[in-house]
């Protein structure tokens, strides 16, 4: 009995031993994996296949225990072991999807942003393009505006050059003409400057006979000669004729002799063209002697007439015409 | 006799047809649309690209093996055509997923890419990547 006991239990040993090295390394293997693939995201991502791989394992086992062919034992372990192989794959795959996913809306967030910025850097730029060319604009316009107002003060400043050229021209002419008139003149009554103005002197017996108002003949010729200087006086000079007498006889005739005589003078000036409104006569009688009255020549030099010339221009009285400034 | 003839003829075609059935029984271990299911998985692994993805090429060329195996053994009524068509199967199946799975990595990676070049313009210098590289443990 001892000795049948002691075979039973190594026959027992022998058999446990053969079922422990009957389990073929691909079960082992497959039941690692699975394992192992519990532990991984495959467990979430891809429950059916493990629970496939979990069945296969199973039906190896069962087949392992069964004592059915080693082959068919292996095969569902290998079976087993494609599953979770295939979980694994899955799982990554679902990862990397995510990974895609959560990179797509990283890169839709940029790039919206980018876009955005693009476009307000556009509309940035064509602002100040825009106020560039409005600044362009006004600054052409106010320079189109300049040149225009430029060229008409030019050309308002060039007609009044030319005009003014011109009148100085006709001025210079007159001026030219006087001189020439005057030096004339001055061959036959002396014309000098005063502060009243130009002051033509004729001498009372050379134009009248004593103690009358008529004219000789030869005064009148010199007459005609002072008409002809006064004509080229500016319209706006005055001329006025004053008649100054020496002092024989009473004050009241020699009044009115001098009054008469200057008058005289007026009428035939005036008749020699000179507008009257321009010419005057007054008489001074012996009020305004030249020189005294104590001898013959002076009381002949203070019979006189002298017509004076208002607001006449400056002329050179040696016969050279002054120059006319410029400006 | 002549029932006795017909009694005859009538068992040769019983035992004919029995053959006949088990000779069927024999060849029809596997269902047709399984082997039909092989060949459309082997297929959408060689589109997908699998002979370009290592792991995938060998997981496909052991598929088209088992298939062959598979065949030889139905062929001779061996009752593990079954399990070896099955694990064909399994390689085919697995050579699609990790074709696919290729696919979807370098689509990742692309993405990635993408987006740190963008993030790098950004600021004015290279991202760092947003992720762990992708494992590649097959």
């Amino acid at each position: 009995m001892k000795t049948a006991t002691k075979v039973f239990v190594a026959a027992a040993a022998l058999s446990l031993s053969g079922c422990y090295t009957m389990m073929p390394r691909e079960l082992s293997d497959a039941r690692a994996a699975y394992n192992r693939a519990l532990q991984s995201p495959a467990k979430a991502q891809a429950p059916s296949d493990l629970y496939d791989a979990r069945r296969l394992l199973e039906n190896s086992e069962r087949a392992m225990n069964a004592g059915e062919d080693i082959a068919v034992v292996r095969d569902y372990a290998y079976l087993a072991l494609r599953k979770v192989e295939l979980a694994e794959s899955h799982a990554r795959t679902q990862a990397d999807w995510d990974e895609i996913i959560k990179a797509r809306r990283a890169l839709d967030t940029l790039q919206a942003k980018e876009t955005k910025a693009a476009q307000q850097k556009a509309a940035d730029a064509q602002a100040a393009l825009n106020a560039a060319k409005e600044r362009l604009d006004r600054e052409v316009a106010e320079r189109d505006a300049a040149m225009a107002a430029s060229k008409e003060s030019q050309q308002k400043a060039q007609e009044q050059a030319d005009a003014a050229r011109a009148q100085m021209e006709q001025t210079q002419a007159a001026l030219n003409d006087l001189n020439e008139k005057l030096s004339a003149l001055q061959k036959v009554a002396p014309v000098k400057q005063e502060e009243r103005g130009m002051v033509i002197t004729l001498s009372g017996s050379v134009l009248f006979a004593s103690g009358r108002a008529t004219l000789f003949p030869a005064a009148m010729l010199r007459l005609d000669q002072v008409a002809q200087a006064l004509k080229t006086m500016p319209e706006s000079t005055h001329i006025t004729v004053e008649g100054h007498t020496d002092d024989v006889g009473t004050a009241e005739f020699n009044q009115q002799l001098s009054l008469s005589r200057a008058q005289v003078v007026r009428d035939y000036i005036v008749g020699k063209g000179i507008a009257p409104t321009r010419i005057e006569a007054y008489g001074f009688g012996s009020t305004r002697p030249l020189v005294d009255n104590s001898n013959p020549e002076n009381r002949a030099n203070n019979r006189r007439v002298e017509i004076v010339i208002h607001g006449a221009p400056p002329v050179s009285l040696n016969g050279a015409t002054p120059p006319i400034p410029t400006n | 006799m002549a029932g006795a003839m017909h009694w005859r003829h009538c068992m040769k075609n019983l035992i004919l047809g029995a053959l006949l059935l088990l000779a069927g029984c024999v060849t029809v271990q596997v269902a047709p649309e399984r082997w039909g299911r092989l060949d459309q998985t082997i297929q959408q692994a060689e589109q997908l690209g699998a002979a370009q993805v290592p792991m995938a090429a060998l997981h496909l060329k052991m598929a088209r093996e088992q298939d062959l195996t598979a065949r030889q053994l139905a062929a001779n009524g061996d009752y593990r055509s079954d399990l070896i068509l099955a694990r064909a199967q399994a390689d085919a199946t697995l050579a699609v997923a990790l074709a696919h799975e290729a696919s979807i990595r370098r689509s990742m990676e692309q993405t990635d890419a993408q987006l740190r070049e963008l993030q790098g313009q950004g600021q004015g210098q290279p991202a760092a990547p947003t992720q762990n590289q992708p494992g590649g443990s097959r």
